[in-house]
């Protein structure tokens, strides 16, 4: 049994994270704990493993138990080799080149013989479903083959215990059914299992008991309800125009020799707010960057307007086009919180007195007017993309191109994403979101267009293509699941 | 599969050869042809480099890009030297007498020889790391050297760097097309402006690069990494006959060189 | 628990160098990309691109600032130069030499200048003055492998460019960036201050310090010039008397003016012959007789600046009529009336009795 009494902890020595948290966890029992963004979940999950407060520097009080030993009397590879954790982000947990070598890190370490170790790497990866992946490089996997390989890599340790935290956030619907089935092997393999998760509907089946963390103390789940709050007209209030605001006819592209878009036809009038949705690797980014220019089709022609994008200088497109990418850290460049608002206004030479206000006024509506001399570096992973999302619609750009923006934002960033997005389209502009997030798709879009492996498969009104998707064999996208 | 190392997976006996012994093998040829600049006993070792890309089935493209580079580049050496040395017998003019004018730019025997000197000795070099690195897995290397004495520790960071290469290559790509969206541009006209360019692409990428190293060192530490000086392997290298006679071969022809450098054995010197 | 932070602190660090060694590998290319832009800007087809030979070691700076450890320098840059040597970097396995070489550089600046602080300024110089000699010492390791026979005076510009290069980058935007990344909360510093913090009022100072540094260097670096490598070029018309000889000196060609004779020789080459001319010079036989050869001397070599030389037996050349230096435009000819063309050098700079 793994058991924690009495915990809590404080980065700082102030502002306590954990607030004396009991908990349990028997072998075969798979746990769920929820709870907001920056409730202390992550702290929570470095405590069981003994990273706290041994390598994760704080003040730490209250007893970490192990199978009845006191976890004071443990050092902390006694730890690890019982528990386990699976950290957020799978990309920075992986440490070598091919997917054997990384399941076997952990043995390798631990002097496990050689003949020993091949029926263990083989054995991790089987308990997984991903015995196809033992011989493919790292870097080359998918987001969802990344985090079960590193699942197998911590079960290559044979834990009794595993933690896994916020294991869904890089997954695709697929990838998140996967994952769920995975809890129930585990759990089946006799493993206490805690999964940190967000979103609880996939793995509720397999979960024993749900418990959720708020400010620091734990208390038993209830549904909650509600999420954006905010009405938003569905279906945009302006009358949809017969000419585009930017349109793609036959286009294809492909990195290298791997074609990642094929032959996609589509346009974006005004008024419009499309989700863009598809597995992970059908080529959603791919696409948002053709139509800001980004990248050059090797077929078809894109167009903004009536131009097409290969005749416009990357200033003229920035100036009608807004994109904001997934990793929040690789789209900042300033210094400041304010000088990273204004700087497309800088570079685009529109330092006129209205857009300079205005954007003070959208960090403001961010909730990031208080941080305005900060370095945005520094700011919380939400904070980071709405800032993302003020700063790259500064200038009021007709086209915004939205990357996964609701990755990692609580309920108030939600709601400002939102009403960015809604906003434009009801001022005459338009939207495209790229996104895995159902409710936003049935909810606040006025239509959904899918992706599978870079072709365009459905293109219409949200409801009508969950329709088509869940008759056509893909449970994932079922709206049913959203109505839960 | 491609990958960002220069790697090529076959199964050759060159690729099976111990990647340390690969490595001081590498180093010995480079040594040698340093110290000991003759063309003709470089060219000899080119030669049998080049007969090991076709062992290993490692295509030479000698037309693509980077191949290109560098053979252009290694004709304008040999240009360079032509044209600098001016002692020697003269073969023949550059640009021939044209009435009062000229002639100019004489070539001779000297220049010719000393611009071969430098440049076989630099297609050497670099054909025989393009060699070394097409045919040695770097994970074996990393691990190889671990087995002449390095600490498994220190070793495993080539393993490390090597792993996050895709991934830093990929958040450049990001940032630079983020940069573009913005309507930012690189610049370097001023040294202000570089900075400024720099600045945007680098702070980003540190950010990110830097803001991995947590998590990763914990993700490694609860696996086990330092729990012992010793280590076991899921896939080893070994040392095999071969290899012990590869590098007995390399350090004796590095020692060969350095007599021939040193004078030592005048008669052979006089046709290497 | 001890064991285990001091465990898992040098995981840690050894995941920092490898992820910064690694980005510095990844960027390398972006940085050739940039050194292209300026060339191109320039209108110079290679050389400028030194100017972004700092950023190569501001990885190391920075590897060797945030890892604050003896050798981390070398470490980090025997590392970065396999990453580029294994991705394929166009100077091969040398880039590795180059890289070491660099990285233990910046750790003996590191040794000798201390952890930086902010009340310490002199600590900080000597971290920039080697930041730029290791960005100026790839010119000289480059050498082997591409510069072999360039003018001296080609390769001291570019490794002072390298070195101002060494000095901005590795220099003032390491430090720049360091601030940068507490700002950012990317690092936090550790308990004995191992962050050069720059505070508010003295950033206006420091801005301009690298100017300062700079127009330092170029005064130094040209008086050193003036005193050491003109001189050397100054007079072409010179060259060294060694060997076995009881005398040696500098032989000058003015110090002979009385002793010049002139002759007339043709130059018989293998393939190429000039017509006979006048040459006015003085006699190899005057030049030698004034260091006094040994008694047992029986051979003289004469060397050339491109490396050419060629032998003469000793009792013939004192006896010589016809084998004297001569004045050309670009230094000193020996012109050898009696022998056959490749006898003849041209630029000659030593002339050695054995």
């Amino acid at each position: 049994m793994l058991e924690a009494r009495h915990v809590t902890f404080s980065y700082d020595g102030i502002q306590p994270v954990l607030r004396s948290i009991d908990l349990t966890l028997q072998r075969g029992e798979t746990l769920l704990i929820t709870g907001p963004t920056g409730s202390g979940k992550s702290t929570l999950a470095k405590f069981l493993c003994g990273f706290i407060p041994r390598i994760v520097r704080g003040e730490c009080s209250g007893v970490l138990s192990i199978d009845g030993d006191d976890a004071d009397s443990l050092t902390l590879t006694e730890i690890a080799r019982k528990v386990s954790l699976v950290q957020q982000d799978p990309e920075s947990q992986i440490c070598t080149l091919t997917v054997s070598d990384e399941v076997a890190f952990g043995p390798e370490n631990y002097l496990i013989k050689p003949e020993v170790m091949t029926r263990l790497v083989d054995s991790s990866l089987a308990s997984i479903g991903s015995s196809h992946l033992a011989g493919r490089l790292t870097y080359a996997l998918s987001g969802g083959e990344k985090q079960r390989v590193v699942i197998a890599s911590m079960l290559a340790c044979q834990p009794d215990y595993l933690i896994l935290d916020e294991p869904s956030s890089s997954l695709d619907q697929k990838g998140i059914l996967q994952l769920g089935q995975i809890l129930s092997e585990l759990k089946k393999k006799n493993l206490g299992v805690i999964c940190i998760e967000h979103h609880l509907e996939p793995f509720l089946p397999s979960a024993d008991r749900v418990l959720s963390l708020s400010e620091g103390r734990l208390f038993p789940w209830a549904q909650d309800v509600g999420r954006r709050g905010g009405p938003f007209q569905n279906h945009s209030v302006l009358p949809i125009e017969t000419d585009a605001l930017a349109s793609m006819k036959n286009v294809s592209f492909a990195y290298a020799d791997r074609p990642v878009i094929r032959r996609v036809t589509m346009a974006i009038h005004r008024g419009e707010v499309i989700a863009l949705m598809g597995d992970n690797g059908s080529g959603k980014t791919t696409l948002l960057c053709l139509l800001d220019g980004l990248l050059n089709p090797l077929e078809g022609e894109i167009c903004l307007g009536a131009n097409s994008v290969k005749r416009l200088s990357k200033k003229d497109i920035a100036k009608k086009v807004a994109m904001v990418f997934q990793n929040p850290n690789n789209q900042i460049f300033e210094r400041t919180v304010s000088r990273e608002q204004l700087l497309t206004l800088d570079v685009l030479g529109l330092k006129e007195s209205r857009l300079t206000e205005n954007s003070g006024a959208r960090l403001d509506e961010a909730g990031l007017a208080e941080f305005k001399d900060r370095n945005p570096f520094a700011l919380s992973h939400g904070q980071k993309r709405r800032l993302n999302v003020c700063s790259a619609v500064v200038h009021d750009p007709d086209l915004y191109l939205f990357d996964e923006p609701f990755i990692g934002q609580d309920e108030r960033g939600q709601r400002f994403i939102t009403n960015t997005i809604a906003e434009r389209a009801r001022t005459g502009g338009a939207c495209v979101v790229a996104t895995h997030d159902l409710p936003f798709a049935a909810e606040y879009c006025s239509r959904l267009v899918f992706l599978e492996n870079g072709s365009l498969l459905f293109d219409g009104r949200p409801e009508s293509v969950f329709h088509r998707l869940e008759q056509t064999g893909r449970p994932e996208y079922s709206l049913g699941k959203v109505a839960s | 599969m491609t990958s960002r190392t220069g790697f090529i997976d076959r199964n050759t006996i060159l690729h099976r050869l111990n990647p340390a012994m690969k490595l001081c093998a590498l180093v010995s040829i480079a040594v040698a042809t340093i110290v000991y600049p003759s063309w003709r006993l470089s060219a000899i070792v080119l030669l049998s480099i080049l007969v090991c890309f076709r062992l290993s089935h490692v295509p030479l493209r000698l037309t693509k890009g980077r191949m290109k580079f560098i053979l252009t580049f290694a004709a304008l050496m040999l240009l360079l030297q032509i044209i600098v040395i001016e002692n020697g017998s003269i073969l023949f003019y550059l640009l021939p007498q044209i009435g009062s004018l000229g002639p100019f730019f004489p070539v001779t025997d000297f220049g010719i020889e000393r611009g071969l000197d430098i440049v076989v000795r630099f297609l050497l070099i670099i054909f025989s790391s393009i060699l070394f690195v097409s045919i040695t897995d770097p994970t074996l290397l990393a691990y190889s050297l671990v087995r002449i004495g390095i600490p498994y520790r220190y070793a495993f960071s080539l393993v490390l760097a090597l792993r996050f290469l895709p991934l830093f290559d990929s958040e450049n790509n990001i940032v630079r097309m983020a940069q573009q969206s913005r309507g930012i541009s690189l610049e370097v006209g001023s040294i202000h402006k570089i900075l400024r360019s720099v600045r945007y692409t680098f702070f980003p990428l540190l950010v990110s690069a830097l803001s991995r190293v947590d998590s990763l060192s914990l993700s490694m530490t609860g696996r086990g990494f330092g729990y012992s000086d010793k280590r076991t392997y899921l896939r080893i290298t070994h040392w095999s006959p071969s290899d012990w006679a590869i590098l007995a071969i390399s350090v004796i022809f590095t020692i060969f060189c350095f007599i021939l450098a040193l004078g030592l054995l005048p008669q052979v010197s006089r046709f290497l | 628990m001890s064991l285990d932070r001091s465990t898992a602190q040098m995981t840690r660090e050894i995941v920092t160098v490898a992820v910064l060694a690694s980005l510095g590998g990844a960027l390398s290319t972006f940085v050739g990309y940039l050194g292209n832009l300026i060339n191109a800007g320039l209108g110079v087809p290679f050389g400028a691109g030194q100017f972004m030979a700092g950023l190569h070691v501001f990885w190391i700076v920075l590897i060797r600032l945030l890892v604050p450890k003896r050798g981390v320098g070398t470490a980090g840059g025997l590392l970065k130069g396999f990453v580029e040597f294994l991705t394929g970097s166009t100077h091969g396995i040398v880039v590795v030499l180059v890289s070491v070489i660099q990285g233990a550089i910046v750790d003996l600046g590191a040794t000798l200048g201390g952890r930086p602080s902010p009340a310490g300024p002199g600590a900080k110089l000597v971290w920039w003055l080697s930041a730029g000699v290791s960005s100026a010492s790839n010119v000289l390791a480059l050498q082997f492998l591409y510069f072999s026979g360039a003018p001296a005076i080609y390769l001291f510009l570019i490794a002072v460019l390298a070195f101002c290069s060494g000095i901005i980058f590795g220099g003032y935007f390491a430090w720049e960036t360091m601030q940068f990344l507490y700002d950012a909360r990317v690092i936090v510093p550790v308990s004995e201050a191992a962050v050069p913090v720059l505070s508010s009022k003295r950033r206006i100072r420091i801005r301009n310090l690298p100017a300062i540094v700079l127009i330092l260097f170029l005064i130094v670096g040209s008086s050193f010039y003036l005193a050491f490598v003109m001189k050397a070029l100054s007079d072409p018309y010179s060259c060294e008397v060694t060997g076995l000889v009881t005398n040696p000196y500098t032989f000058t060609y003015s110090a002979f003016a009385g002793e010049q004779v002139t002759i007339v020789a043709e130059l018989k080459g293998a393939y190429i012959s000039l017509p006979p001319a006048n040459y006015t010079g003085v006699l190899l036989s005057v030049i030698l007789a004034n260091a006094s050869p040994q008694s047992g001397a029986s051979m003289l070599s004469v060397s050339a600046r491109d490396g050419y030389v060629v032998d003469f037996g000793l009792d013939g050349v004192l006896a010589d009529g016809h084998l004297l230096l001569t004045r050309a435009d670009d230094g000193l000819w020996l012109i050898a009336g009696n022998y056959a063309g490749s006898m003849w050098v041209k630029q000659v700079t030593t002339l050695r009795v054995y």
